[in-house]
């Protein structure tokens, strides 16, 4: 039911705001893995729906977690927390699958939970420091800071790299 | 924003047209040379539409080289030209060149400017040789004139109390008409202005009449709107009178049938398989006291499932196309490898009539191509060394599609040479394919030539030779669901059978339980199901599991085991479902459960997914979950590299995976 209210926040918000959204700032849905928050671009967001199970890909990745039926398409879904190395997720109902579109291909996104809906400044959003050395695949394209808290801005279309999907290190054992 | 053509839609369905008109010139053709009349005017009126489509596109090049091509043809229709060889070849090649220029016409072909300028010459010999013979019999009926009438009226039109029906109406007392409208001034629908006309027409008039009487019906708008009548600058109108009888006539007969986007069919089918699934959950949840408990709504879910399974089969036939379409490509295609290789060969096709879905007929043609172009050019001898054997000089190739079962069977059928097996193993010994020592039985000799990079032609010819070629088809033909065998007696001939199921929409499955994942095994790959016995199993160093089944023994592939998921299927006594895969491999899987047989939904995983090695594709069970649709000779692969050490086949995981450890 929570997640219900927040899809509606989500949808009143986006259609009141639409008008209000200045230049040089964007919307975006954001959410908690663990401790950090992410965010993604509002656009590219096609739904929000609770966790209900996958059927699993043979030999894929290990944050592929498998496929789910969304109205007769099939959406396959990445567990974004094993996307970013930080071990994997034990899905429960109360997880959420935020779905994606990446031009015409469609993603699920497990994550913990979608906390907002923010607007942010296009200047706002600051580099990844480089020391971290991420800049070879960088699956964050940014930071930025709202209030008093750090969002980490997903970079889709290296989350969802073209083979991405299929790696495995079991086959060639 | 993209720049707005008006007329894009109309030159998009102008072009499809064209495209399925072309398609079936082969067709006529050998119809025309078998001196079928019908044949004659089909080729006519897709002449003359080609034509007629192009003028009103302003395509002038295309215009100017079909009117040629219709001089010949009608000369051909009232018998003043014999319909002899040479004249029908030079037919044929001319829609070889209408097609070029259609092509060119729509933007994809680029051609130098001369490039009918041959066969334009040609066919204006044609039409004047007759002209000739025939002068004073057309100069005698022509009465009738054709006159263009361009009527662009003001704006205000209505205004001045006028209406353009009435002066159409007069126009067609005064003969036969044909009335084009332009329709591109006309704003969009909110803008539309319904008090002024944004209109205007072409008509062309076919009429005894002289241009001022045409003129004075256009008195009262002259002053105001834009009226040009003039003769028809294209030629005299003689003829004109029969086509425009038959196509009145096909008029009739076409109404039959409409032209629908293959998306909206697409979509329509998605929907129904949508509705299949809704109705197998239906069913599933129906439980067996429903109709003691509930007898109407029994009665109603079962009547329900009887008119969704007639609902799915009446989607599936409006996507049949006959497989006479590929065939007859295939006919030329002989005549022309025939002559270029100096061989005598006839094709004879039959079962024509066969349907199948159009999604798989388009990928059926090149492969196709390619079994006809091989046994042309491997299979048939040179008339000389035919008649040495003692055979025929004419060789024979017979092409047949019959239906059998839920699978539509292919055959190519040469009274050739036939393949030689020891040519095959030395040239698969010297590719390095098979070492010296591999002892091979006869098919898995035959089967060497699917293997990618072999060819046994000794020389590399323009037609074939070039080493890509079976490998090719046989990938092609398995990604349709199909497969390929081959039979062939030296000196007697090869048969290459091609097996493709009916349809890629709808797929008779097997639904399997490994795990917690669900499979759907192919039925029509399906030998047996069996529950394994204690000590039936025997475990082989370093070549897996193997199990006896009727006196032979048969790989054991645990389905849990290869895909990596957890299973139970793990004892000595697992149900096997015994298979041919697509390669005609016998194998056995084991699984945990059978949980059904459905006719089941093909969803592409490509749609949002990269190839999963192993899987064709998905589909949606009753209870709304997924499940997957088996490749059987990628588990056998899957299989080899897990258990025999040393054996590696690349998958595309597995050059992945490199390319990972590379960056790392």
């Amino acid at each position: 039911m929570a997640l219900d209210n927040k899809m509606n926040d989500i949808v009143r918000m986006n259609s009141a705001s639409s008008e209000s959204v200045q230049p040089n700032s964007f919307q975006s849905v954001a959410f908690v893995i663990g401790e950090q928050h992410y965010c993604i671009d509002i656009m590219s967001v096609r739904e929000i729906r609770n966790w209900t199970g996958v059927t699993g890909l043979p030999n894929t990745a290990a944050y592929m977690m498998g496929v789910i039926n969304l109205r007769g398409i099939i959406v396959p879904i990445i567990d974004l927390k094993a996307r970013f190395g930080l071990g994997s997720t034990a899905p429960t109902p109360s997880h959420v699958v935020v779905v994606v579109a990446l031009g015409e291909k469609l993603h699920g996104l497990l994550v913990d939970s979608v906390s907002d809906i923010v607007t942010c400044k296009v200047d706002d959003v600051v580099s990844i420091p480089e020391a971290l050395g991420q800049s070879h695949n960088p699956l964050l394209s940014g930071l930025i800071t709202t209030g008093d808290q750090m969002m980490a801005v997903i970079a889709l279309e290296r989350v969802i790299a073209p083979g991405a999907t299929g790696s495995s290190g079991h086959i060639a054992a | 924003m993209l720049e707005f053509d008006p007329t894009a839609k109309f030159k998009t369905s102008f072009f499809q047209e064209c495209d399925e008109l072309l398609l079936e010139v082969e067709q006529n053709i050998a119809g025309l040379r078998a001196g079928d009349a019908e044949a004659l005017n089909a080729l006519f009126r897709t002449v003359h539409t080609v034509k007629g489509g192009a003028g009103m596109f302003a395509f002038n090049r295309l215009v100017a080289f079909a009117h040629l091509l219709e001089n010949v043809l009608e000369r051909l229709r009232d018998g003043s030209l014999e319909p002899n060889e040479s004249v029908v070849d030079d037919v044929l090649k001319s829609c070889d060149v209408l097609a070029d220029l259609v092509q060119n016409a729509k933007g994809t072909l680029s051609l130098p400017d001369v490039h009918e300028l041959t066969m334009a010459e040609q066919l204006d010999r044609f039409a004047n040789m007759v002209r000739e013979e025939s002068t004073g019999a057309a100069q005698a009926s022509s009465v009738m004139s054709s006159l263009v009438i361009r009527f662009v009226p003001e704006p205000g039109l209505f205004k001045r109390g006028c209406e353009p029906q009435l002066i159409f109406r007069e126009l067609a007392e005064l003969g036969s008409m044909n009335v084009v409208a332009d329709v591109s001034k006309l704003p969009a629908f909110d803008d539309l202005d319904p008090f002024s006309c944004h209109l205007g027409w072409t008509v062309i008039l076919k009429t005894p009449e002289t241009v001022e009487r045409v003129r004075s019906v256009f008195e009262f708008v002259e002053g105001s709107s834009h009226v040009e009548v003039m003769p028809d600058r294209r030629k005299a109108e003689r003829p004109a009178q029969r086509i425009v009888a038959s196509e009145g006539a096909t008029a009739v007969q076409t109404m039959s049938s409409i032209r629908v986007d293959l998306d909206r069919i697409d979509k329509l089918v998605n929907q129904v398989g949508e509705i299949a699934i809704v109705q197998a959950m239906l069913d599933q949840h129906a439980d067996d006291n429903l109709h003691v408990t509930h007898p109407q709504l029994d009665q109603a879910v079962r009547q329900l499932s009887q008119l969704v399974q007639g609902l799915q089969d009446s989607v599936m036939a409006i996507r049949a196309v006959p497989v006479g379409s590929v065939f007859a490509r295939m006919t030329r295609l002989v005549r022309e490898l025939a002559s270029a290789t100096g061989k005598q060969v006839m094709l004879n096709c039959s079962g024509e009539e066969t349907e199948i879905d159009k999604t798989v007929i388009e990928q059926l043609g090149d492969p196709l191509l390619h079994m006809i172009r091989n046994a042309v050019d491997h299979g048939i001898e040179r008339p000389d060394e035919r008649e040495a054997a003692g055979k025929i000089a004419t060789g024979r190739i017979e092409l047949t599609a019959r239906q059998r079962g839920g699978q539509i069977v292919i055959e190519v059928i040469d009274d050739g040479r036939g393949l030689n097996h020891q040519k095959i193993r030395r040239k698969a010994i010297e590719k390095g394919l098979i070492t010296d020592a591999a002892v091979l039985t006869e098919d898995e000799v035959i089967n060497l030539i699917f293997q990618p990079g072999f060819s046994t032609a000794d020389s590399i010819s323009d037609i074939s030779g070039r080493g890509v070629g079976l490998d090719v088809v046989k990938r092609n033909i398995q990604k349709l669901g199909g497969r390929v065998t081959i039979r062939s007696e030296a000196g007697q001939g090869s048969r290459v059978m091609i097996a493709l199921p009916l349809t890629l929409a709808i797929l008779s499955g097997m639904i399997v339980r490994s795990g917690s994942g669900s499979y759907v095994f192919p039925l029509s790959n399906i030998v047996e199901c069996m529950h394994a016995k204690p000590g039936q199993i025997k475990r082989l160093p370093d070549l897996g599991e193997v199990f006896n089944f009727r006196d032979s023994y048969l790989p054991l592939i645990r389905l849990g085991a290869v895909f990596n998921t957890a299973s139970s299927a793990v004892g000595d006594e697992p149900l096997i479902i015994i298979v041919d895969d697509e390669d005609g491999n016998t194998i056995g899987v084991a699984v945990d459960e059978i949980t059904g047989q459905q006719q089941v939904v093909i969803k592409s995983l490509r749609d949002n997914l990269d190839d999963v090695y192993g899987i064709s594709g998905a589909t949606i069970l009753g209870d709304g979950t997924v499940a997957l649709i088996l490749i059987l000779s990628d588990l056998l692969t899957l299989h080899k590299n897990r258990v025999i050490s040393g054996f590696r086949v690349r998958t595309p995981q597995s050059n992945l995976l490199e390319s990972l450890q590379s960056i790392a």
